[in-house]
């Protein structure tokens, strides 16, 4: 099982579809922390705790876009990826992710 | 004579009202009697004198320039500003380049700002963005007039936001000890991407003037910098749309600032885009067509030219881009969960996630106002007969006092 905490491997502030809206964009996120655990079949837990900042954008681009894109089933994808989160705003984004992660189709 | 028919009557009613009301606000003409001939200019990083014009036009702000407590007179006064900057969209200096500098500079008119006594955050933060606007566009800020004769306070605000030097305006004043310790304003910002570090650093440097020992809250922070965040998403992907035609040219940035006050223990935030507005993007989305038949948004009145925006904004807030909440049935209610859509409902729920304070959005000539005490929320709007120029977004929230932190 693998543990990705987003404020220690990636950034703080987590923002953004692409490189054209900051760094630490959705994209990236996927592309060096998702995409290689759906490749190799283990399942990955994405934590949220610590982050300073996160955005709908974001999280819709890592959760749902490029998933789907990558034409991965909602089905596998939600069975290999999971949220954590303890702090109460912490839980509104691991809600928001969650949601985006429902609408990936099966 | 044929009796009027009491439509007829209240036809002539509100022609009388509305000739009235123009003729109120009527830019002043300049009397030779009660008006001086000649101020002082700030420009090109020097103090000239100005010569006005026999027919120049001059135009008094009001004492109050708040979009909270003054909003009509405010919206009023920057809509003027916004023509007066725009007149000749294609010059690219405000006077001749060989200007001698012993001599007068004849002007046709200027913005009187000396009755000004009091200039919120997001309105200098308004004023600001306009500015920077037409300073883009051309090779030169724009002048600035009678400097000496403002109001303390008005100059402290300006300077605190950084006005004067970021145009270039080198003025001195001495500035009261009490309003400089209590409230911290910090400099506008502009940008065109998402810069999060820094608007967290800002945040972080208002929580500190308020309580040096206070720790604020991983939730607050959090709440506070991702509506920020959201807030710039959304400017970069619908404020700026190519198929809109713009009155005024933009230049495709976003402005932010903040304040704290440390006797009212408050962070004011703001954020303010230049773009096509939350009335006029929100009836284009996909979903609106199907929203509408659910909710009764049009008035009947339509006295003014914005007289929905209100209402549209309202509806931004309340269900975001995708219209859950209200499309889709069971959602969520939880106080931790998404209620709304997308886009402005995280900007909304940022007030709830830092336990209180109030949301103002005004765009185009809306003004939606939400409010969380306790356990008690309050929604009000309000329409205005002139634009804001785009979207201004303010955060209010109080910190707890020491002791009473989560």
């Amino acid at each position: 099982m693998n543990i990705v905490v987003i404020s220690e491997v990636f950034s703080l502030y987590p923002m953004g579809r692409n490189d054209a809206d900051g760094p630490n964009n959705g994209q990236k996120f996927f592309k060096e922390f998702i995409k290689p655990s759906i490749e190799t079949k283990e399942p990955t837990t994405v934590v949220f705790d610590g982050i300073h900042s996160c955005g709908s954008s974001f999280l819709d681009e890592a959760f749902y876009e490029m998933p789907k894109k990558l034409g991965v089933g909602g089905r596998e994808f939600n069975q290999l990826i999971s949220i954590q989160a303890s702090g109460q705003a912490y839980r509104f984004y691991k809600k928001m992710a969650e949601d985006f992660m429902a609408k990936i189709p099966k | 004579m044929q009796k009027m028919s009491f439509k007829q009557k209240m036809q002539h009613i509100r022609r009388a009202r509305k000739f009235c009301y123009k003729r109120a606000n009527k830019p002043r003409r300049v009397s030779k009697r009660l008006d001086k001939r000649t101020t002082a200019m700030w420009y090109r990083d020097g103090v000239w004198r100005a010569k006005i014009s026999r027919g120049a036009y001059m135009r008094r702000f009001p004492e109050v320039l708040c979009f909270l407590r003054n909003p009509s007179e405010t919206l009023e006064s920057f809509d003027y500003t916004r023509k007066e900057l725009h007149r000749n969209l294609n010059q690219k200096l405000w006077f001749r380049s060989d200007l001698d500098p012993r001599k007068e500079v004849t002007v046709n008119g200027y913005i009187g700002m000396e009755q000004v006594r009091e200039m919120s955050t997001s309105a200098a933060l308004v004023l600001a963005a306009e500015y920077e606007r037409r300073t883009l566009h051309m090779e030169e800020p724009p002048p600035i007039f009678d400097l000496e004769n403002w109001d303390v306070s008005l100059l402290d605000k300006l300077n605190q936001i950084g006005f004067f030097e970021r145009f270039g305006y080198s003025f001195e004043f001495d500035v009261g000890h009490s309003t400089q310790t209590d409230v911290l304003t910090v400099p506008f910002y502009s940008g065109s991407e998402d810069q999060m570090e820094k608007v967290d650093q800002k945040l972080l440097s208002l929580v500190q003037h308020i309580d040096p020992e206070f720790n604020i809250s991983a939730e607050m922070r959090l709440a506070l910098n991702s509506a920020v965040g959201e807030a710039v998403a959304n400017t970069r992907e619908h404020a700026y749309q190519t198929t809109h035609e713009f009155k005024y040219p933009h230049v495709q940035r976003w402005w932010a600032t903040g304040a704290a006050s440390a006797s009212e223990r408050k962070i004011v935030v703001s954020l303010f885009d230049q773009g096509v507005t939350i009335p006029v993007s929100y009836p284009k989305l996909p979903v609106f067509a199907k929203m509408m038949s659910k909710l009764s948004l049009f008035d009947d009145e339509t006295s003014t030219k914005f007289a929905n925006d209100a209402k549209l904004i309202g509806a931004a807030a309340r269900y975001g881009k995708t219209g859950r909440g209200l499309l889709e049935s069971g959602a969520s209610s939880g106080k931790d969960e998404v209620k709304g859509g997308y886009g402005l409902p995280q900007i909304k729920d940022a007030i709830e996630l830092c336990g209180g304070g109030s949301l103002m959005i005004l765009s185009r000539g809306g003004r939606y106002l939400y409010r969380v005490d306790g356990t008690k929320r309050e929604e009000d709007f309000e329409t205005y007969d002139h634009s804001v120029g785009g979207t201004l977004i303010e955060w209010t929230v109080t910190l707890p006092e020491p002791g009473n932190e989560k």
